[in-house]
């Protein structure tokens, strides 16, 4: 029975020019996004790399000096090998399945320089050079087809599964045979989608297998929220044009449902959390900023003499430093207290703002899907703020290994430099993914519950009744 | 008033209508019966230039329908089997709507009394036509007929699905129509009812005049063997 | 006459059908709220302009005894003016940068931007009322007119009505003229809406233009959903159903307003990648170090310019040193080099602006495909901010920037004696550098920059309009009518 079904759909599929039209569409853009992401994954990781490449072989030829120093080959004048020149390249690595999602990553800072004269606001290397109209609409990257489109697609595909037989009267037809009417349109609703998941599935996997080494996990996890935010739609449909007796109503219905989910809930969520919880902004951070600056710049020579008296021990020089080296290292450590409180209250607000929005996600499960598989793919807006405050911890953990040896105007031994930590980016492992994303899928899956048994035929709510 | 001269239609190929020869005069309403794909509604569409002629050629008040049809049409009132009103307006704004189309700026009363006279119930005037039957949709479309003083009727099975009482009540308005020297041409398959109306009954099978009786000749009798004569052997798939 | 008739029938069927009503109360609520978000954010991010420049004026006075080069490292900032109508469509004002630090011997690219702030939510669509003019508009205007032929087909009307000797010509000019009238009840509250916001409660930086901007965006909306409305109307003449009309419409209107405006966006940035910003930067710091070369620890060798430039000096003064020079030469060649560098920055930034613009030329091309996007070019562009309005934004910082490190060379130059890098400057001095007081530039600026977009809007809508009339007409006719 089933499979006639199934054969009988296969065959109104391959006469209709519209399902041809539809699925030669899902097979052009699914591909197209996934072999657009990639190239912009090997671009940023490429420019990332020779960043790196750059401010390490500066340390080179710093460290060759040094050792030059220590081993006497070379005469010392006070600018070379100082140890207010250390810098270390933190670069934000695009996440694990980064081109499938690339979000925000193409505006946010993915390069900082951590060093004792940089301070929460110069360590990010400059950025931003992009276009500011390409920007603006966000890339068409597999994660938008997945939320955005394929829902779409999926309508288009399924919204006349069975008024179509309705109007037609050969409804009665298939009914006279053994069939169901929640079989006949389940039957139909995998065999359509099923076919365009599937085309939407072998780019996904296409696209994982483009990702780097060790991201087989977070492949999974991306596959599996794929799964659940398509039957999620499968459901919705089949609960929807079971109860609509008009194709055009269920088209309406659906697309309706479409446009509240991947438009109005979004705009709402984002413009309600832009205003309930306000960012500081970044003019106020820049005017803070300016005016420790300045102070640090005036009372300089105060500020040398006390922290020199606090630490006697530290006069003693092997040859003195200009005086700018720790004067501008005592003003920048000043700037850097004087505006964490900004920084603090940055993170804060976005922490309060990020918690709005996780509750608010479930107003639309294309948040919920979006959310979910930028998580997954490293590509939330949370992983480059925890990539700053990763590389700010690192810079005031420098501050904190030079200060002594800036101070004294030393110059530091080439153990000391080894000893230094410098900066290693730590991600989320995929256990810890699948603990943000658990309750959002878990959501996903019991509303396709919920639709399946408001569906059968038993129901007071079934369409079927 | 109408007249067909070799009026002939074929679809790709398929002859729905073939050679036709035909006059209607005024005050006259002639019948075409037939079975379904007899050519019937490929008549009238011929005669309102929704179609146009393979050959010969069809005329109202004795000019050429194909080479105008726009000004040909502007003495015909056409009825077909549904009557097709824009359902958020009453009958009263339908009328009002159609009369204006056919040129006629008509006072409220003048209209009011076309769908008296049509025979719509009074309280039904301002009533949104999608709650009308389909008696009273055939009769709005009597009244805009009316309104438009047309001279010329083209009834393309206005009758069919009518209960008895409206399909009579029609059929005694068409008649008083005639009277008033209206002429008209009634596609029909219902011999009873084209005996009560038509001067003339024309039968038609596969595309051709077979046959022309006056009405009046016509016995009950001679009715039923020109049902079972013509009205099962029709071809199904012409138009 | 007939049009006459067939107009005020349509009127009256809208009226009846209460679906007019319905969308336009719809509309308006959706736009008083997106206009609300938007005055809102305008006038946050004027005040924190305002803010950001009181204070910056602050420190800049409250520097002290300071040495004038010293000061041009630490400099001042610009901070960027939010104009009025970014309140009505904030077109790419997000995504450029809202500050410039106006530091000698480098230009800096302008930061801040502040869609690095709004979370990942707003990728997914940014509430504007020029958003809901560009993709909300043309779905009512479907919703409004998917039968308009296709219903009349459906329910035997349109037959009935040509029965009535009305030709196709009179029947499409009526339902053009019920179209219009509908669509300008839809318009009209709108733009009144629009034009009271801006007038009335816009807290952004004036623009001086601003009535003829706002013309501008009522013509060219008007353009668009005309060419829409033909669009739908053409749709539904071919269509045999309002079932079918309304399927096509509804995927044409995902095409040509959601998907192929974001794809027109990706394929440029695919087809010309952004600039790398690493290689970007590295590139403006090898034109600082242009003139100056690689400074090593002590000592500075000269370059090649360095020494043509002493060249110059000695020559001008007339002295065979430089220290008999009655200015001191470190001062003057700071100038110099700035100026040197000057012609250098200008042709790198305008090398990346003709990057974008190349990015902007794929976009351009799919306009053949989606006049969406060229509405969207047009309505940033009238209401000034695109990227165009930004660079000219960038260009006047520039500017600003040259006469500041000017006015602080100058003083280096004719008041510092004998040793320029021990001078200091004294506390007045501090006050008589200008501040930076630009506002939006006028749209004359970059008229020819519209103008393809314009066209692009001016064929779709006669395109629309002669597929509705043939689609029209084709369906009057009866016999070929589907």
């Amino acid at each position: 029975m089933t499979s006639a079904l199934v054969k009988l759909e296969l065959l109104r599929l391959r006469r209709s020019r519209a399902a041809w039209a539809i699925l030669a569409f899902a097979l052009f853009a699914s591909f197209y996004s996934v072999w657009s992401g990639v190239s912009w994954r090997a671009s940023h990781s490429a420019s990332l790399v020779a960043y790196e490449a750059a401010i390490e072989a500066k340390m080179d030829v710093w460290l060759e000096t040094l050792v030059a120093i220590e081993s006497g080959e070379r005469f010392a004048t006070p600018f070379d090998a100082r140890p207010s020149q250390v810098e270390f390249a933190a670069t934000h690595p695009v996440g694990p399945l980064g081109h499938l999602a690339v979000g925000s990553a193409e505006l946010l800072p993915a390069r900082a320089n951590i060093g004792p004269l940089k301070n929460q606001n110069l360590m990010v290397e400059r950025y931003g050079f992009e276009n500011p109209t390409t920007l603006t609409l966000g890339r068409f990257d597999l994660a938008f087809l997945i939320v955005v489109v394929l829902p779409l697609l999926m309508i288009a595909l399924s919204f006349d599964v069975i008024a179509a037989d309705r109007s037609r009267g050969t409804i009665n037809l298939l009914l006279a045979s053994r069939a169901s009417k929640q079989r006949v349109i389940a039957t139909r609703l995998l065999v359509r989608n099923g076919i365009l998941g599937g085309i939407v599935a072998l780019a996904v996997v296409f696209g994982i297998a483009m990702a780097p080494e060790g991201a087989a996990a977070f492949g999974l996890l991306w596959s599996l929220v794929f799964l659940a935010y398509s039957l999620f739609w499968i459901g919705l449909i089949y609960l929807v044009v079971g109860r609509t007796s008009r194709s055009e109503t269920s088209a309406a219905v659906l697309v309706s449902l479409w446009a509240l989910f991947t438009f109005a809930a979004p705009a709402l969520a984002n413009s309600a959390g832009e205003a309930l919880y306000p960012l500081p902004s970044n003019l106020d951070y820049l005017s803070d900023a300016r005016v420790a600056q300045n102070d640090a710049w005036k009372r300089r020579p105060e500020l040398t003499a006390k922290y020199l008296s606090d630490h006697p021990e530290l006069v003693a020089n092997e040859m003195e430093a200009p005086e700018f080296a720790h004067a501008y290292f005592l003003a920048n450590v000043m700037e850097i207290e004087s505006t964490a409180p900004i920084v603090a209250a940055f993170e804060d607000s976005h922490a309060r703002r990020s918690a709005f929005v996780d509750k608010l996600q479930f107003t639309s499960p294309a948040i919920v899907a979006q959310r979910a598989l930028f998580r997954i793919a490293g590509s939330d807006f949370d992983r480059t703020l925890s990539f700053l405050t990763q590389a700010r911890a690192a810079l005031t953990n420098l501050n904190d290994e030079l200060r002594p040896v800036i101070l004294a105007s030393n110059r530091m031994s080439t153990e000391d430099f080894a000893g230094l930590s410098g900066f290693e980016f730590k991600s989320n492992s995929p256990a810890a993914v699948l603990g943000q994303i658990s309750i959002p899928v878990a959501f996903l899956v019991a509303c396709l519950c919920l639709f399946v048994a408001l569906g059968r035929p038993g129901n007071r709510y079934s369409p079927f009744a | 008033m109408l007249e067909a001269r070799e009026l002939s239609k074929s679809f790709n190929g398929v002859v729905a209508l073939d050679g036709l020869n035909v006059e209607v005069q005024e005050g006259e309403i002639l019948c075409f019966l037939g079975a379904n794909g007899a050519g019937k509604t490929t008549a009238i569409n011929l005669f309102l230039g929704f179609l146009e002629p393979t050959r010969g050629e069809a005329l109202i008040k004795g000019k050429s329908v194909r080479s105008d049809p726009v000004s040909a049409r502007e003495h015909v009132a056409y009825i077909p089997e549904r009557v097709a009103l824009y359902p958020d307006l009453s009958g009263y704004e339908n009328l009002r709507f159609f009369a204006e189309l056919a040129g006629k700026r008509l006072g409220e009363s003048e209209l009011l009394e076309c769908l008296d006279t049509a025979g719509l119930p009074r309280d039904a005037n301002h009533n949104p036509a999608s709650t009308y039957s389909k008696g009273m949709q055939q009769k709005v479309g009597i009244a805009c007929a009316l309104a438009k003083s047309a001279e010329i009727l083209l009834l393309d099975e206005p009758l069919a699905g009518l209960d008895p009482k409206a399909a009579n009540e029609f059929c005694s308005l068409l008649r008083e129509m005639r009277n008033q020297g209206v002429a008209g041409l009634m596609a029909t398959h219902d011999l009873f009812r084209a005996r009560e109306v038509a001067s003339r009954i024309g039968i038609l099978r596969d595309g051709q005049l077979v046959d022309v009786i006056a009405a009046a000749d016509v016995t009950a009798a001679q009715l039923e063997t020109l049902y079972l004569e013509h009205m099962h052997e029709g071809r199904e798939d012409a138009a | 006459m007939k049009a006459g008739v067939i107009a005020a029938k349509e009127a009256l069927v809208a009226r009846r059908g209460k679906r007019l009503w319905a969308l336009s109360l719809g509309v308006i609520a959706v736009m008083v709220a997106s206009m609300a978000i938007g005055l809102n954010r305008t006038a946050t991010f004027e005040t924190e302009r305002a803010a950001a420049a009181e204070s910056d004026k602050a420190v800049w006075l409250d520097q002290g005894f300071r040495n004038p080069h010293k000061a041009a490292h630490f400099s001042r900032y610009v901070f960027k003016p939010i104009p009025t109508l970014a309140s009505f469509d904030p077109g790419a004002i997000d995504f450029g940068g809202i500050a410039v630090w106006m530091e000698a011997h480098i230009q800096n690219p302008s930061r801040f931007r502040r869609a690095e702030s709004t979370g990942d939510l707003s990728r997914f669509v940014g509430l504007s009322p020029a958003w809901v003019l560009q993709v909300i508009m043309p779905l009512i205007v479907i919703l409004l007119l998917f039968g308009a032929y296709a219903g009349e087909r459906e329910d035997g009307t349109l037959r009935q009505v040509m029965s009535y000797g009305v030709s196709p010509g009179a029947v499409f000019k009526g339902k053009l003229r019920g179209a219009s009238s509908a669509l300008l009840k839809l318009l009209l509250p709108v733009f009144a809406l629009i034009a009271i916001a801006v007038f009335v409660f816009d807290r952004g930086y004036p623009q001086e233009d601003l009535p003829v901007r706002l013309a501008g965006i009522v013509g060219i909306y008007g353009i668009y959903l005309f060419a829409f409305a033909m669009l739908t109307i053409g749709v539904s003449a071919l269509s045999p159903s309002r079932r079918s009309a309304a399927v096509s419409l509804l995927a044409i209107w995902c095409l040509v307003t959601v998907l192929l405006p974001r794809f027109a966006n990706d394929a440029a940035v695919t087809a010309t990648p952004q600039p790398d910003s690493y290689q970007t930067w590295k590139d403006l710091e090898e034109i600082k170090a242009e003139y100056w070369g690689v400074i090593p620890a002590f000592g500075i060798p000269l370059t090649d310019i360095r020494k043509r430039e002493m060249a110059r000096f000695l020559e001008k003064f007339q002295v065979a040193n430089v220290e008999d020079a009655p200015v001191p030469w470190s001062a003057w060649e700071l100038q110099a080099s700035e100026e040197y560098s000057d012609p250098l920055y200008d042709a790198y930034y305008a090398g990346l602006n003709d990057l974008y613009g190349r990015q902007e030329d794929t976009r351009f091309w799919l306009t053949a495909l989606s006049p969406t996007i060229s509405v969207m070019a047009l309505s940033s562009g009238l209401s000034g901010s695109d990227r165009l309005h930004h660079y000219d934004f960038v260009k006047s910082a520039e500017e600003h920037r040259r006469v500041v490190i000017r006015q602080l060379n100058e003083d280096l130059l004719y008041n510092s004696g004998a040793d320029p890098m021990v001078y200091e400057s004294p506390t007045s001095f501090w006050g008589e550098v200008a501040d930076y007081e630009a506002g939006p530039p006028p749209l004359t600026n970059f008229t020819g920059s519209y103008l393809p977009y314009l066209l692009v809007m001016v064929l779709w809508a006669s395109g629309a309009f002669l597929f509705a009339r043939w689609a029209a007409f084709r369906a009057a006719n009866m016999e070929t009518a589907v």
